[in-house]
């Protein structure tokens, strides 16, 4: 009994150590102060293009680590460093 | 007004041609007794009667210009439709916003989900050439539809979201709202 419940801790462990959770992100412009909303977000080494939401939010669902990325709104791209922990609060990124 | 000023320019441009042709005198070189010919930069050189003919093919090159610069396509008109799910029977789906990019149409998701969107787009362009995402944002998650990789996926037999298409529509599958953090303020 003590080995089953061991072992489907050990494959719960398995699972959820290898899975990639979505971290969610709030692009703000710094100057501006309004949300970053409907900007293309390149983030280097990926080939997927993310978009931001009308609020200026995104998920990004990529193993721990920090990612630089290329932001394009309004005819501009800035870079920003997104840092991906796994957490589900809402990070909120400043842009300069 | 743009469109008959160039035309009446080009109009002018083949009538001054004429009136040169008609009126033309070829000189003849006193050295060579041959008709003289003139050197013009892009155009080359050139027998001294030639430049009337060019005025006149300039004016007419400038009406088929014209033409079609300020005669675009015609519109064709294309209806996306679709719904958008949640596990949420509740949910208040007015409540969210639904843009396009870069067509600025107003458009809006109805109560149970559905949204309905119609568009003109020029006559030879799809839906995906002219529309790089749809989007739909609430509090409480968002939509991003991106029609070009829907299409290609579709095209080469992976998953994607369309569910019919006809030569001027895109019925879209049953879309999940993805759910998301409320935002936060922006000051």
């Amino acid at each position: 009994m003590i080995r089953k419940f061991a072992f489907a801790l050990i494959v719960i462990a398995m699972l959820f150590g290898s899975t990639a959770f979505a971290d969610f992100f709030q692009l703000i412009d710094r100057s501006g102060g309004s949300y970053i909303a409907h900007a293309k977000v390149l983030i280097s080494g990926q080939t997927q293009t993310y978009y931001t939401d009308a609020y200026g939010r995104i998920n990004i669902s990529l193993p721990n680590g920090s990612y630089s990325a290329q932001v394009t709104y309004k005819n501009m791209t800035k870079p920003v460093t997104l840092i991906v922990d796994g957490s589900t609060q809402l990070k909120i990124l400043a842009v300069n | 007004m743009t469109m008959y000023i160039t035309l009446g320019i080009s109009v002018l441009m083949i009538i001054l041609g004429f009136i040169a042709l008609l009126k033309q005198k070829i000189y003849i070189d006193a050295d060579t007794q041959k008709a003289t010919e003139i050197d013009i930069p892009i155009l080359g050189k050139m027998k001294t009667n030639y430049p009337s003919l060019v005025f006149i093919f300039l004016g007419v090159l400038i009406i088929f210009y014209s033409i079609e610069k300020f005669h675009p396509p015609p519109l064709v008109e294309w209806k996306i439709e679709g719904t958008f799910v949640t596990s949420d029977s509740n949910f208040d789906w007015y409540n969210g916003q639904l843009s396009l990019f870069p067509k600025n149409i107003d458009a809006e998701v109805r109560s149970n989900g559905k949204f309905v969107i119609t568009l003109d787009i020029e006559k030879g362009k799809t839906f995906e050439d002219v529309v790089e995402w749809i989007d739909y944002s609430h509090q409480a998650g968002s939509i991003k539809i991106i029609p070009a990789n829907e299409w290609q996926a579709h095209n080469s037999g992976k998953p994607n979201s369309i569910q019919n298409k006809t030569s001027h529509s895109r019925t879209y599958k049953n879309i999940e709202l993805v759910a998301l953090p409320k935002p936060k303020p922006p000051n």
